[in-house]
């Protein structure tokens, strides 16, 4: 009678034994380690000196900001009654942390034009063309019939278009800048960046990656990315595209039953995620005795690997017999196939 | 015999004394801990014979000698360890040696996916899938090489904190509580990052069984 099918789990190649190492090998490495561990001790008591600093830095601008943002709530109100005070449009929850502005000009602005800002949790009509004033915290651009530039702390230069709606956002990542451009265009020259340094235009359908490039991005229904220097990658529901100088993606006219196409597919694809989410919340509430099947399939392996092939094979059995749908089964029932193999080959 | 002594306050290490003292192998690991804090060379010689075989065979586990500079994926972890440590410390109890093997675990797994991301498990470049393994019986070489690259490409491609989980419990034998003390997650987060990752693997695995079958 043949062995019923079995599909081991692709790890375990990587349980298999390990050849004893010479003992020069581990004596050139120890040596070689050590010191390098050396220098890196005798320098941690600073190092932790300075991470505590950090954080405690960290905690006061945290608190300070959190006390001049809602100082600000309350200074706003107070001033709306005046009748030469800012104009507030909406007040906003607690944002991510802002970009940093060197520069923003509106050359072109007029008498009926105006730039819209939002800083510390308010949004304000940009008095100046300038940029004078400019709150240190800008984290929204609204720009209604004039072009905006702006200079990042980064070094990259962003031309908003008229009737654009830019959000700005520094990732937690050290260097890196992100603009989320909600409606309308932006056009972005970007210097060569250090290896730590990001920079990338989000919209509401794709993610525009750069390294030292100059392209533009619109959005209407849907993103229009065109490269004129440098490469650039658009991450998107379908995958990611890599564009040359010249090269676009994402403006060609699209036939209307197209467009359409595209958005049932992305409301497929939404509901098959949420459903596939759903289930293994499910899954895992479901399944109650998950840890227990794991503790057995743990000690069969672990006897497995020492040797003890009787008691393993016992183990893999219990868990099938107990737990017969349990999301384990498949490799146990790999290692009793294995162990029954190897308790054969023993017995000839 | 001068010697260190340590206090639990409210959670913290504290440091009472501290003497140069040689290395003693049975240092435990508050009193390594605690001379690593003050900066002690003895501590750094007792922090890798405590812990190198665990760096190591985290290390040679997922690697499986594919191109592997152990050397300098050794240093590469010890630095790892000492960054956490300069960072936030560990909290007590420890268990030094699964630590620092769930930490080169980390790095191992980094190395996988860098290379993935370089395109050399794809592109057969000579650092995945085309040396010997150690471990293996040559006249399986062959085949073990393609499974061990299959495994590693496969883990590279699952979620970091997920591929820890399956390293952790699949590969290096820890239980649940471990994996939880040892990733800073509840037991019960540990357990459904197990069970998601496994689902993810398998259904991964299965889906590049079909393409290498499409393309036969």
């Amino acid at each position: 009678m043949s062995e019923p099918e079995t599909v081991e789990s692709p790890l375990s190649v990587l349980r298999e034994p390990l050849p004893a190492e010479s003992s020069e090998i581990e004596a050139a490495t120890r040596a070689r380690v050590l010191g390098a561990l050396h220098a890196g001790v005798e320098g941690l008591p600073l190092a932790r000196a300075r991470a505590r600093r950090r954080q405690r830095v960290a905690s006061v601008a945290g608190a300070t900001a959190l006390a001049a943002a809602a100082a600000l709530v309350i200074w706003i109100p107070a001033q709306q009654g005046a009748p030469s005070g800012p104009r507030v449009e909406a007040a906003a929850p607690a944002a991510p942390p802002a970009l940093r502005v060197q520069q923003l000009e509106a050359p072109g602005a007029e008498a009926d034009a105006a730039v819209w800002i939002d800083a510390a949790g308010a949004s304000h009509a940009l008095q100046t063309s300038s940029g004078a004033g400019l709150p240190a915290d800008l984290r929204e651009l609204r720009s209604e019939g004039t072009r905006v530039a702006l200079r990042t702390a980064g070094g990259a230069s962003v031309d908003l278009a008229p009737a654009s709606l830019l959000a700005l956002a520094a990732e937690s990542k050290v260097g890196a800048e992100v603009l989320k451009l909600q409606r309308g265009e932006v056009e972005c020259a970007v210097p060569p960046l250090g290896p730590a340094g990001r920079f990338s235009v989000h919209t509401p359908d794709a993610r525009v990656v750069v390294h030292g490039t100059r392209f533009r991005v619109g959005f209407d229904t849907r993103t229009c990315v065109r490269v004129s220097e440098g490469l650039v990658a658009v991450h998107h529901e379908r995958g990611v595209e890599r564009l040359r100088a010249g090269e676009q993606w994402g403006c060609e006219q699209e036939a209307p039953e197209r467009a359409e196409a595209d958005r049932t597919k992305r409301k497929t694809i939404r509901a098959r995620r949420a459903a596939e989410s759903r289930r293994a919340k499910q899954a895992v509430s479901a399944s109650g005795t998950l840890e227990a099947e794991n503790a057995l399939l743990r000690d069969a392996l672990l006897a497995e690997r020492s040797g003890e092939t009787a008691r393993s094979r016992r183990l893999f059995e219990a868990l099938l017999k107990r737990h017969p749908d349990s999301p384990l089964a498949t490799e146990a029932r790999a290692g009793l196939a294995r162990t029954r193999a190897v308790g054969e080959s023993g017995a000839r | 015999m001068p010697s260190i002594a340590v206090s639990q306050t409210q959670g913290q290490l504290r440091l009472l004394a501290v003497a140069r003292q040689p290395v003693r192998s049975a240092s435990s690991d508050e009193e390594i801990l605690a001379g690593l804090m003050a900066g002690e060379r003895w501590a750094a010689e007792a922090l890798y014979d405590r812990v190198h075989v665990a760096v190591r065979g985290s290390l040679r586990r997922i690697l499986r000698g594919q191109g592997a500079d152990y050397d300098d994926l050794m240093q590469a972890s010890f630095e790892r360890i000492l960054e956490v440590l300069s960072r936030r410390g560990l909290e007590s109890p420890y268990n030094l040696p699964a630590w620092a093997g769930a930490v080169s675990a980390r790095v191992a797994l980094d190395v996988l996916r860098r290379r993935v991301r370089e395109q050399r498990i794809f592109e057969g470049d000579g650092r995945l899938g085309s040396q010997p393994i150690e471990g293996v019986d040559p006249e399986r070489s062959v085949s073990a090489r393609s499974e061990v690259a299959r495994a590693q490409r496969l883990l590279s491609m699952l979620k970091p904190a997920q591929a820890e989980a399956l390293v952790l419990h699949d590969v290096l034998g820890h239980d649940l509580k471990a994996i939880a003390e040892l990733t800073g997650v509840s037991v019960a987060a540990a357990q459904s990052r197990l069970s998601r990752g496994r689902r993810e693997l398998m259904r991964r695995a299965g889906k590049t069984a079909q393409r290498g079958r499409d393309g036969a």
